[in-house]
């Protein structure tokens, strides 16, 4: 310690601003520095002697500046008004109170979003068999090939069938563009079905099948309806039960159901027609005709089916 | 300043109490920073609380600056009333003492400078004072009072003869008791250069009533 150090911390010393280090280096610089001592000494005096006036506060104050405040405060203009109430909503967002609140609905909003369902993952069903032997398999394989999904489902699904020493047989119900021959194929087996060549509507109705498009399940209706008349109905009525679970309540599903039902009905399985009729009383189309067989009558087929829209075929 | 400050005589002859026992109301109702806080966000009863902790010692500061009462009054109600105005300024890490006696500094140094360019004069920091009678008259042997009284006069006189910075000073830190630190943000000074401040009207001070006894007790 030294005088210039001395004069800088003299006042801090006077007021009792110093640490304990510092104000005990002062006293030992004091202690053998007349002109410092004296200094100290003096100052400590004067501020020791000084006592300032404290005078009175007006009587109503407080209540004044309280009224004034008022009166400013509604005589704000609109930016310090929107700034004061900003700082009052930080002054409640700050609150961890409300931190808490806010954090735990984040984290149960976030736990039902990622926890939630997703319908569009599991309508995406890819199946895929191989190497099946065939007599596991409950249908055919061109069978499994002719069933198409319902042009409405959005699902897609591909169905593909190996088996032992045949060729493999893909169908494909979306995704592949429609042949530009496949409408006139079909025309054609409709011709050739009207026509009463069923092999021939069978044929070109399997081909229409194999060109895939839009039209493939009213194809695989008439290649089915088409065999039935060729063959029996013994080898298309598993196809007929195929379309009709297939296709449910559309139009192909539902004459399906009564090709199906016609044939059960002429194989002597009397239990599963009328089960199929049963289901088909509420159809549009079919649904007359099935409520009379139920009756036991036998009426005709509708004027217009899949098979063939302007020409009922005979049967 | 001139137009404001009033000649000591006047308020001598109703000379203010002398002593501050008026100190701000306990902290039961949280610090000043919290107050400030909670009136920020709309509760109008913390400001009263602040004002009832705080308007004796500002306007007793702003009495000891100005020596008169009624420019005292005027500043005390506009500190107040800044502080109103820029409360969405302060934070809780500021520190609430400097920040309410900066508002009255700003006012005293913004009316003083006002009063300089209204009157076109030299700069003279100083009160008005009583005309100067030569030399202080020596304090006699007589009462305890009436020697107190005199003493009283000499500080006032010698305090209002100091320049406005010196005055403030020492009468924020002898009246509303602000640290070197908090002193040194009330006024926007460097600290270096309020100690020198203090240490100027100290000295003043000590001249004043180096004659007197009290001063040589003090000394022993």
């Amino acid at each position: 310690m030294d005088c210039e150090l001395f004069d800088r911390l003299v006042i801090d010393r006077v007021f009792a601003e110093l640490d304990d280090l510092a104000s005990g280096a002062i006293q030992r610089h004091v202690a053998h520095c007349s002109r410092c001592r004296s200094i100290e000494s003096t100052l400590r005096a004067a501020r020791e002697v000084t006592a300032l006036a404290t005078p009175e506060l007006p009587p109503g104050f407080v209540e004044q500046v309280m009224n004034l405040e008022r009166s400013t405060r509604t005589r704000l203009p609109l930016p310090q008004r929107f700034g004061r109430a900003v700082s009052v909503m930080s002054g409640y967002a700050m609150r961890p109170q409300l931190t808490m609140c806010a954090l735990l609905l984040l984290m149960i909003g976030s736990s039902l979003f990622l926890l939630r369902a997703r319908p569009g993952d599991r309508e995406l069903v890819h199946v895929t068999e191989r190497g099946v032997p065939e007599g596991e398999v409950e249908l055919p394989a061109h069978v499994a090939a002719s069933v198409e999904p319902p042009p409405a489902a959005s699902a897609s699904i591909s169905l593909t069938k190996e088996t032992a020493g045949t060729k493999d047989e893909t169908a494909s119900a979306s995704g592949s563009p429609p042949s530009p021959s496949a409408p006139s194929q079909l025309q054609e087996a409709r011709d050739a079905f009207a026509a009463g060549n069923y092999t021939e509507a069978h044929e070109i109705a399997e081909r229409a099948i194999k060109a895939g498009g839009g039209d493939t399940a009213q194809a695989a209706l008439l290649s089915a309806t088409a065999l039935a008349k060729d063959t029996g109905c013994a080898s298309a009525l598993a196809r007929f039960e195929a379309l009709r679970s297939r296709h449910g309540r559309s139009a192909v599903g539902d004459e399906a159901a009564w090709r199906a039902a016609e044939c059960h009905e002429s194989l002597g399985q009397a239990d599963r027609a009328k089960q199929l009729y049963t289901e088909l009383r509420g159809s549009g189309i079919w649904g007359p005709q099935a409520r009379e067989r139920l009756r036991g009558n036998s009426p005709p087929a509708p004027e217009a089916t899949v098979v063939d829209e302007s020409t009922s075929p005979s049967r | 300043m001139a137009n404001h400050a009033v000649a000591l005589g006047e308020d001598a002859a109703n000379p203010p109490p002398t002593t501050m026992n008026d100190k701000p109301d306990s902290h039961r109702e949280g610090t000043d920073e919290a107050l400030m806080v909670r009136y920020q966000r709309g509760d109008r009863n913390a400001l009263n609380v602040i004002v009832r902790r705080y308007a004796h010692l500002v306007y007793a500061t702003a009495y000891g600056i100005t020596g008169a009462a009624q420019v005292a009054t005027n500043f005390t109600q506009n500190a107040f009333l800044a502080l109103v105005g820029h409360a969405g300024s302060f934070h809780i890490e500021m520190h609430f003492r400097s920040w309410l006696f900066g508002f009255l500094h700003q006012l005293i140094v913004d009316d003083y400078r006002a009063a300089l360019r209204a009157d076109q004069t030299p700069v003279d920091t100083t009160l008005d004072v009583a005309p100067d009678e030569g030399e202080p008259e020596a304090i006699a042997p007589v009462s305890k009072s009436a020697r107190s009284l005199l003493l009283s006069r000499r500080i006032s006189e010698c305090i209002a003869s100091m320049s406005l910075l010196e005055r403030e000073a020492i009468v924020l830190k002898l009246t509303a008791q602000l640290t070197l630190s908090e002193l040194a943000t009330a006024t926007a000074s460097d600290g270096e250069a309020v100690r020198a401040r203090l240490r100027s009207a100290l000295e003043r001070l000590r001249e004043a009533v180096s004659d007197t006894e009290d001063y040589a007790r003090a000394l022993r």
